[in-house]
């Protein structure tokens, strides 16, 4: 899949940075040194640049086929260099020369680093270094794992995937930018969330609307109270989000309700979009 | 005005601190790698202390609206075991080269000593190499012998005075800096008056050419706010502001921007507070709350 990258970032690199890039790939090929590839990943940004890349749509597509949600966030020149670098590293030794690099790398390398793990031929091999980068309280790097990035889905166990989203919540991290949140919905999870929501209840916080999609598939007694409240006391966001839970259950008592509180359930917004209202009003 | 402090070290200072230094003006810092206080005793140490300075400080400074830059390096003090001190040379091109890093220092002697002397001059090698400004720490003790003998070494290794940052310098040993051709830079400790007003002097008597003021706040009792309460006495006093604006802003940029890794921009150009870096969980910012800016807390 790094043909993939190193066949598109040529087209947009300038002739001297595709000459030191090549001049590196091809060193770090013949014998992976650490101390090369550690300074030609640190030396990125001042050979290649850090301008965010303008992909054609047939460039998206190819990259799609190699890394879903390619197109979900912006990439830059060092950044896709580093990646490629990354992707030299021969399987058998990356994970040794990439830790070394995880411990000493700064802000933008970090974020470099955790974009470009699904990369990797390897990728699963990297599942606890994931989860050791999502214990950080930079966001930038937070947001690099947790947000559009298709590591997460595909790697993390339930139990990691579980603490991800709860951290993102707790960071009030835009949750619709995780991605395939839907298909890794879980009974655990919903159960969390309703405590956070009580928890949230008894401090007099709000709730985020975002947290009730994660109750969606899995309403109970417990959930149809929380839900109850929500729709009577939240504001237009927390009321459509709580109604799309309902609308969607198949749990009697919650039909039932839903059948006698006269609420509209027609028209009710995806929940993406509930998310990009809700993080607009946070702005 | 807007100011940079080319020398603080933040991460002994509490967000009270970034928050003063933000309300004063202070738009952007630099903060050298130094001893902590007291000696490190394994490499580990180190490597976090880099990785703290490269990554969570300079996030943590970002929060409140202040550009964080480092200088990265070996302090003469922990030069002297050198067990410790081979490996730390070992690290250092892993972190010189990450971005922010706006210099080799602080480097230079402390007790001069035979070992001080030999990581001294390879770490000048290092700064050549990766084509860096050095910052140059001079001596509590002995402070002339010290002052001079550190530019001595670095016209021996051919380094280029306009690329040297010679800090703590005083009345004794300012013009033989001057002179010399190096960035001449003085740190402003409290009783801050006493201080700030031997700058005023020191000013009226050189110009605004090739001086810096800095802080140099750290665990000990100093003062973040230093070179804007140093600024507000200088304007107070007559100096003229350009002048001011010289050594408390741009002489610093200049002499730091030549790494390549500072430029105006960098906060310019940058949203005020970046916003969507705030979160209420286990931050620096808690409880969504929002950071102040007062008019003004400058009090000579």
């Amino acid at each position: 899949m790094n043909g993939t990258i190193h066949h598109i970032l040529q087209r947009h690199l300038s002739p001297e940075g595709n000459r030191w890039l090549e001049g590196k790939l091809s060193t770090i090929e013949d014998q992976a040194k650490p101390r090369t590839f550690y300074l030609a990943f640190g030396a990125c940004p001042r050979f290649l640049g850090k301008q965010d890349i303008r992909f054609s749509e047939a460039e998206y597509s190819s990259f799609n086929a190699v890394y879903p949600n390619f197109a979900a966030t912006p990439w830059s020149t060092d950044e896709l260099g580093r990646i490629l670098l990354m992707c030299a590293l021969p399987h058998a030794e990356n994970q040794s020369i990439l830790d070394e690099l995880f411990v000493s790398a700064d802000y933008r390398e970090l974020m470099a680093l955790y974009k470009g793990l699904y990369f990797l031929g390897n990728a699963q091999e990297f599942t606890s270094r994931a989860r050791e980068g999502l214990r950080t309280n930079m966001v930038g790097v937070f947001d690099a794992i947790a947000l559009e990035n298709p590591f997460p889905a595909q790697y993390l166990s339930e139990e990691a995937w579980n603490q991800m989203v709860l951290k993102a919540m707790f960071m009030q991290r835009p949750m619709h930018r995780i991605y395939r949140i839907a298909d890794r919905k879980n009974q655990p999870l919903a159960e969390m969330f309703l405590d956070y929501a009580e928890e949230r209840r008894s401090a007099h916080r709000p709730v985020s609307p975002e947290l009730w999609r994660f109750v969606e598939g899995f309403v109970g007694e417990r959930a149809l109270g929380a839900l109850q409240q929500t729709v009577t006391e939240g504001n237009d966001l927390e009321r459509q989000a709580g109604l799309k839970v309902l609308v969607t259950s198949d749990y009697p008592p919650a039909r039932d309700w839903l059948a006698g509180s006269g609420h509209a359930t027609d028209d009710l917004p995806s929940w993406n979009a509930i998310g990009r209202r809700q993080a607009e009003r946070m702005v | 005005m807007q100011f940079i402090d080319p020398h603080v070290h933040m991460v002994s200072r509490t967000t009270d601190d970034y928050e003063a230094m933000r309300a004063a003006g202070v738009v952007a810092l630099i903060e050298p790698a130094f001893w902590l206080g007291q000696p490190r005793t394994a490499i580990g140490s180190f490597r976090d202390y880099f990785s703290t300075l490269i990554g969570w400080e300079r996030f943590r400074s970002s929060q409140f609206g202040i550009r964080h830059y480092c200088t990265m390096g070996l302090n003469s003090k922990e030069a002297n075991n050198e067990e410790l001190a081979e490996q730390v040379m070992e690290l250092l091109p892993l972190y010189a080269t990450k971005e922010g890093v706006v210099a080799i220092g602080e480097i230079g002697y402390d007790d001069q000593t035979a070992a001080e002397d030999k990581y001294f001059r390879l770490q000048i090698d290092l700064a050549k190499e990766l084509d860096l400004p050095i910052l140059i720490h001079t001596p509590h003790r002995d402070k002339k012998n010290g002052t001079y003998r550190s530019m001595d070494v670095l016209e021996e290794h051919g380094c280029d005075p306009t690329k040297v940052i010679i800090d703590h310098c005083n009345e004794e040993t300012a013009q033989e800096v001057l002179d010399r051709g190096y960035w001449t830079a003085f740190t402003i400790y409290p009783g801050t008056k006493m201080g700030n007003a031997r700058m005023v002097d020191l000013m009226k008597h050189y110009g605004p050419e090739r001086i810096i003021v800095d802080s140099s706040a750290d665990w000990g009792i100093s003062d973040p706010l230093s070179v804007p309460k140093t600024a507000a006495l200088m304007l107070e006093r007559g100096i003229p502001e350009a002048d001011v604006r010289q050594v408390t802003y741009q002489n610093a940029l200049t002499a730091y921007g030549q790494s390549g890794q500072m430029k105006e921009s960098d906060w310019l150009d940058a949203p005020d507070i970046d916003r969507d870096q705030l979160f209420s969980g286990n931050s620096v910012l808690r409880n969504g709350r929002k950071t102040t800016s007062a008019d003004n807390i400058i009090e000579n």
